[in-house]
Protein backbone atom coordinates (compact mmCIF):
# COMPACT_ATOMS: atom_id res chain seq x y z
CA UNK A 1 0.00 0.00 0.00
CA UNK A 2 0.96 3.34 -0.28
CA UNK A 3 1.47 6.09 2.19
CA UNK A 4 -0.80 9.31 1.87
CA UNK A 5 0.60 12.77 1.98
CA UNK A 6 -1.58 12.41 5.61
CA UNK A 7 0.56 9.61 6.10
CA UNK A 8 4.03 9.99 5.44
CA UNK A 9 3.61 13.53 7.52
CA UNK A 10 2.13 10.77 10.90
CA UNK A 11 5.05 8.47 9.97
CA UNK A 12 7.91 11.63 9.62
CA UNK A 13 6.12 12.91 13.15
CA UNK A 14 6.37 9.41 14.91
CA UNK A 15 9.91 8.56 13.49
CA UNK A 16 9.14 5.91 11.17
CA UNK A 17 10.35 7.87 8.53
CA UNK A 18 13.09 10.64 9.03
CA UNK A 19 13.59 13.66 6.30
CA UNK A 20 15.86 16.29 7.21
CA UNK A 21 15.43 18.84 6.36
CA UNK A 22 11.68 18.44 6.89
CA UNK A 23 9.97 19.35 3.36
CA UNK A 24 7.96 22.22 3.33
CA UNK A 25 4.02 21.74 2.87
CA UNK A 26 3.89 22.21 -0.80
CA UNK A 27 6.88 19.54 -1.40
CA UNK A 28 3.88 17.50 -0.98
CA UNK A 29 1.26 15.63 -3.67
CA UNK A 30 -1.31 12.98 -2.44
CA UNK A 31 0.98 10.00 -2.10
CA UNK A 32 4.25 11.51 -2.60
CA UNK A 33 6.72 14.29 -1.11
CA UNK A 34 9.31 15.78 -3.47
CA UNK A 35 12.67 16.36 -2.85
CA UNK A 36 15.43 19.49 -3.71
CA UNK A 37 18.65 19.27 -5.06
CA UNK A 38 21.56 19.66 -3.58
CA UNK A 39 24.26 22.23 -4.21
CA UNK A 40 27.12 20.24 -5.60
CA UNK A 41 26.87 17.87 -8.69
CA UNK A 42 29.77 15.93 -9.89
CA UNK A 43 30.58 16.44 -13.77
CA UNK A 44 32.28 13.86 -16.18
CA UNK A 45 35.67 15.75 -17.46
CA UNK A 46 35.63 15.42 -21.35
CA UNK A 47 37.80 12.82 -22.33
CA UNK A 48 41.06 13.19 -24.29
CA UNK A 49 40.87 13.11 -28.07
CA UNK A 50 42.02 10.15 -29.36
CA UNK A 51 41.58 8.58 -26.11
CA UNK A 52 39.51 5.11 -25.72
CA UNK A 53 38.67 3.85 -22.48
CA UNK A 54 36.00 1.68 -21.20
CA UNK A 55 34.49 1.03 -17.36
CA UNK A 56 35.41 -2.32 -16.57
CA UNK A 57 33.03 -3.38 -13.65
CA UNK A 58 34.44 -6.87 -14.05
CA UNK A 59 37.59 -6.28 -13.35
CA UNK A 60 39.01 -7.51 -10.01
CA UNK A 61 40.09 -4.50 -7.91
CA UNK A 62 37.46 -2.29 -9.28
CA UNK A 63 36.32 0.58 -7.37
CA UNK A 64 33.51 2.30 -9.14
CA UNK A 65 34.50 5.40 -6.22
CA UNK A 66 37.92 5.59 -7.26
CA UNK A 67 37.37 5.77 -10.93
CA UNK A 68 34.62 8.43 -10.83
CA UNK A 69 36.18 10.34 -8.65
CA UNK A 70 39.23 9.90 -11.18
CA UNK A 71 36.96 10.87 -14.38
CA UNK A 72 34.31 13.96 -13.15
CA UNK A 73 34.91 16.79 -10.82
CA UNK A 74 32.95 18.21 -8.22
CA UNK A 75 31.08 21.54 -9.22
CA UNK A 76 29.11 23.78 -7.12
CA UNK A 77 25.57 25.33 -7.89
CA UNK A 78 25.79 27.91 -5.44
CA UNK A 79 29.42 29.26 -6.59
CA UNK A 80 27.87 29.36 -10.61
CA UNK A 81 24.61 29.88 -10.06
CA UNK A 82 23.58 27.12 -12.24
CA UNK A 83 24.48 24.14 -14.26
CA UNK A 84 23.20 23.88 -17.99
CA UNK A 85 23.35 19.58 -18.64
CA UNK A 86 23.83 19.40 -22.33
CA UNK A 87 21.39 16.76 -24.50
CA UNK A 88 22.34 13.37 -24.11
CA UNK A 89 24.74 14.16 -21.11
CA UNK A 90 24.84 12.37 -17.48
CA UNK A 91 25.91 14.48 -14.20
CA UNK A 92 25.87 12.90 -10.74
CA UNK A 93 23.61 14.91 -7.87
CA UNK A 94 22.39 14.14 -4.53
CA UNK A 95 19.24 15.29 -3.02
CA UNK A 96 19.82 17.95 -0.29
CA UNK A 97 17.90 16.04 1.84
CA UNK A 98 18.68 12.85 4.18
CA UNK A 99 16.57 10.27 4.32
CA UNK A 100 16.74 7.23 6.92
CA UNK A 101 14.17 4.21 7.12
CA UNK A 102 14.45 2.51 10.25
CA UNK A 103 15.61 -1.06 10.72
CA UNK A 104 12.72 -2.28 11.98
CA UNK A 105 10.48 -0.03 10.50
CA UNK A 106 7.66 -1.53 7.75
CA UNK A 107 8.32 1.03 4.93
CA UNK A 108 10.19 1.21 1.70
CA UNK A 109 10.62 4.03 -0.69
CA UNK A 110 11.02 4.36 -3.97
CA UNK A 111 12.60 7.02 -6.12
CA UNK A 112 10.79 8.75 -8.85
CA UNK A 113 11.57 11.77 -11.30
CA UNK A 114 9.25 14.39 -11.45
CA UNK A 115 6.92 14.91 -14.68
CA UNK A 116 6.75 18.30 -15.71
CA UNK A 117 11.05 17.38 -15.47
CA UNK A 118 10.69 14.57 -17.97
CA UNK A 119 8.52 16.08 -20.46
CA UNK A 120 11.80 18.14 -20.74
CA UNK A 121 14.14 14.69 -21.69
CA UNK A 122 15.60 14.78 -17.48
CA UNK A 123 15.37 11.82 -15.44
CA UNK A 124 17.25 11.28 -12.30
CA UNK A 125 17.70 7.31 -11.97
CA UNK A 126 19.24 5.04 -14.56
CA UNK A 127 17.97 2.09 -11.97
CA UNK A 128 17.53 0.55 -8.40
CA UNK A 129 14.83 2.77 -7.44
CA UNK A 130 13.97 1.52 -4.10
CA UNK A 131 15.38 2.43 -0.68
CA UNK A 132 15.21 -0.58 2.01
CA UNK A 133 14.61 -0.62 5.98
CA UNK A 134 18.00 0.24 7.09
CA UNK A 135 18.77 3.14 4.86
CA UNK A 136 20.72 6.64 6.16
CA UNK A 137 21.87 8.92 3.66
CA UNK A 138 21.13 11.44 1.24
CA UNK A 139 19.87 9.53 -2.18
CA UNK A 140 22.41 9.94 -5.27
CA UNK A 141 21.14 10.57 -8.63
CA UNK A 142 21.91 9.69 -11.98
CA UNK A 143 20.75 13.21 -13.80
CA UNK A 144 20.73 12.35 -17.93
CA UNK A 145 19.08 14.42 -20.13
CA UNK A 146 16.92 12.69 -22.94
CA UNK A 147 16.38 15.87 -24.70
CA UNK A 148 17.13 17.82 -27.84
CA UNK A 149 17.82 20.96 -25.53
CA UNK A 150 20.29 21.72 -22.63
CA UNK A 151 17.98 21.82 -19.49
CA UNK A 152 19.41 24.23 -16.57
CA UNK A 153 20.13 22.85 -13.01
CA UNK A 154 19.97 25.05 -10.17
CA UNK A 155 20.14 24.08 -6.28
CA UNK A 156 16.89 23.21 -4.50
CA UNK A 157 14.74 22.92 -7.62
CA UNK A 158 12.78 20.04 -6.80
CA UNK A 159 14.43 17.23 -8.65
CA UNK A 160 12.92 14.10 -7.49
CA UNK A 161 9.74 12.60 -5.66
CA UNK A 162 9.57 9.40 -3.10
CA UNK A 163 6.89 6.76 -2.62
CA UNK A 164 6.31 5.00 0.39
CA UNK A 165 5.25 1.76 0.55
CA UNK A 166 3.90 -1.12 3.14
CA UNK A 167 6.13 -3.79 3.52
CA UNK A 168 4.57 -7.53 4.06
CA UNK A 169 6.50 -8.10 7.34
CA UNK A 170 9.94 -7.03 8.13
CA UNK A 171 12.69 -8.61 6.19
CA UNK A 172 15.34 -10.96 7.78
CA UNK A 173 17.56 -8.54 8.73
CA UNK A 174 14.90 -7.62 11.38
CA UNK A 175 15.24 -10.62 13.01
CA UNK A 176 17.57 -12.07 15.48
CA UNK A 177 16.84 -16.05 15.41
CA UNK A 178 18.97 -19.21 14.45
CA UNK A 179 22.41 -17.42 12.46
CA UNK A 180 22.81 -14.02 15.95
CA UNK A 181 25.29 -15.73 17.23
CA UNK A 182 25.27 -19.64 16.87
CA UNK A 183 27.68 -22.19 15.22
CA UNK A 184 26.22 -24.34 12.59
CA UNK A 185 25.89 -28.65 14.09
CA UNK B 1 23.42 -5.56 15.47
CA UNK B 2 26.66 -3.47 14.15
CA UNK B 3 29.31 -4.53 11.84
CA UNK B 4 33.11 -3.24 12.03
CA UNK B 5 34.04 -0.79 9.50
CA UNK B 6 37.84 0.12 8.32
CA UNK B 7 39.31 3.13 6.48
CA UNK B 8 36.69 5.59 6.53
CA UNK B 9 37.74 8.32 3.59
CA UNK B 10 35.97 11.28 2.14
CA UNK B 11 33.23 10.14 -0.30
CA UNK B 12 31.94 11.93 -3.53
CA UNK B 13 30.10 14.29 -2.18
CA UNK B 14 29.75 16.02 1.46
CA UNK B 15 27.33 13.80 2.60
CA UNK B 16 29.12 10.76 1.73
CA UNK B 17 32.23 8.67 3.07
CA UNK B 18 33.36 5.53 1.88
CA UNK B 19 34.31 2.44 4.25
CA UNK B 20 35.43 -0.72 4.12
CA UNK B 21 33.80 -3.36 5.43
CA UNK B 22 35.95 -7.25 6.03
CA UNK B 23 34.62 -9.95 4.02
CA UNK B 24 35.46 -14.44 3.75
CA UNK B 25 36.87 -13.01 0.03
CA UNK B 26 39.00 -10.04 1.46
CA UNK B 27 36.97 -6.77 1.59
CA UNK B 28 34.19 -4.45 0.41
CA UNK B 29 33.81 -0.44 0.03
CA UNK B 30 30.51 0.86 0.79
CA UNK B 31 29.47 4.54 0.43
CA UNK B 32 27.62 5.71 3.71
CA UNK B 33 26.11 8.51 5.50
CA UNK B 34 28.89 10.20 7.86
CA UNK B 35 26.22 10.27 10.68
CA UNK B 36 25.09 6.38 10.32
CA UNK B 37 28.89 5.84 11.82
CA UNK B 38 29.02 5.16 15.45
CA UNK B 39 32.38 3.60 17.07
CA UNK B 40 34.19 2.70 14.25
CA UNK B 41 30.69 0.26 13.06
CA UNK B 42 27.27 0.76 11.40
CA UNK B 43 23.81 -0.83 11.74
CA UNK B 44 23.57 -3.74 9.73
CA UNK B 45 20.55 -5.77 11.60
CA UNK B 46 20.62 -9.24 12.03
CA UNK B 47 22.67 -11.62 10.11
CA UNK B 48 20.51 -13.82 7.53
CA UNK B 49 22.99 -16.23 7.33
CA UNK B 50 25.42 -18.62 8.46
CA UNK B 51 28.43 -20.50 7.35
CA UNK B 52 31.23 -21.79 9.66
CA UNK B 53 33.12 -18.98 11.10
CA UNK B 54 31.47 -15.68 8.64
CA UNK B 55 27.79 -14.52 8.93
CA UNK B 56 25.82 -13.20 5.32
CA UNK B 57 24.36 -9.72 6.42
CA UNK B 58 22.24 -7.07 4.53
CA UNK B 59 24.29 -3.82 4.52
CA UNK B 60 22.31 -0.20 4.47
CA UNK B 61 23.52 0.20 1.03
CA UNK B 62 24.81 -1.48 -2.37
CA UNK B 63 28.60 -2.20 -2.01
CA UNK B 64 30.83 -0.51 -5.02
CA UNK B 65 30.84 -3.96 -6.42
CA UNK B 66 26.89 -3.86 -6.33
CA UNK B 67 26.20 -6.56 -3.82
CA UNK B 68 23.89 -5.63 -0.60
CA UNK B 69 24.41 -9.35 1.24
CA UNK B 70 27.85 -10.02 1.91
CA UNK B 71 29.94 -13.07 4.43
CA UNK B 72 31.91 -11.62 6.94
CA UNK B 73 33.23 -12.86 9.89
CA UNK B 74 31.42 -13.36 12.81
CA UNK B 75 33.64 -11.21 15.27
CA UNK B 76 33.29 -8.46 12.77
CA UNK B 77 30.07 -8.02 14.26
CA UNK B 78 28.67 -6.34 16.97
CA UNK B 79 25.68 -7.22 19.30
CA UNK B 80 23.36 -4.15 20.09
CA UNK B 81 20.71 -4.73 22.27
CA UNK B 82 19.21 -1.21 21.68
CA UNK B 83 18.48 -1.88 17.70
CA UNK B 84 16.23 -4.97 19.02
CA UNK B 85 12.30 -4.50 17.88
CA UNK B 86 9.88 -4.61 20.59
CA UNK B 87 6.66 -5.33 20.34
Amino acid sequence: MILTDREIKASLANGLIIIEPTPDQDAYESTTVDLTLDPTLRTFRPAAPGLSVAVDPGQPGYKAKDLIAGVTEPFSLTERGYYDLESKKLVLGWTRERIELPLHGRVAARVEGKSGLARVGLSIHCTAPTIHAGFVGTIQLEIVNHGPMPIRLRAGIPICQLIFELTLGMSDKAYSGQFAGQEAT
Amino acid sequence: MRLKVEKVEEGLHPSEVVATVRTKTGSEEITLHPRSIHDNSIVIGWPVGIDGPYRLVELPRSTSRGVRRIWVPKDDLVNDESLRATA
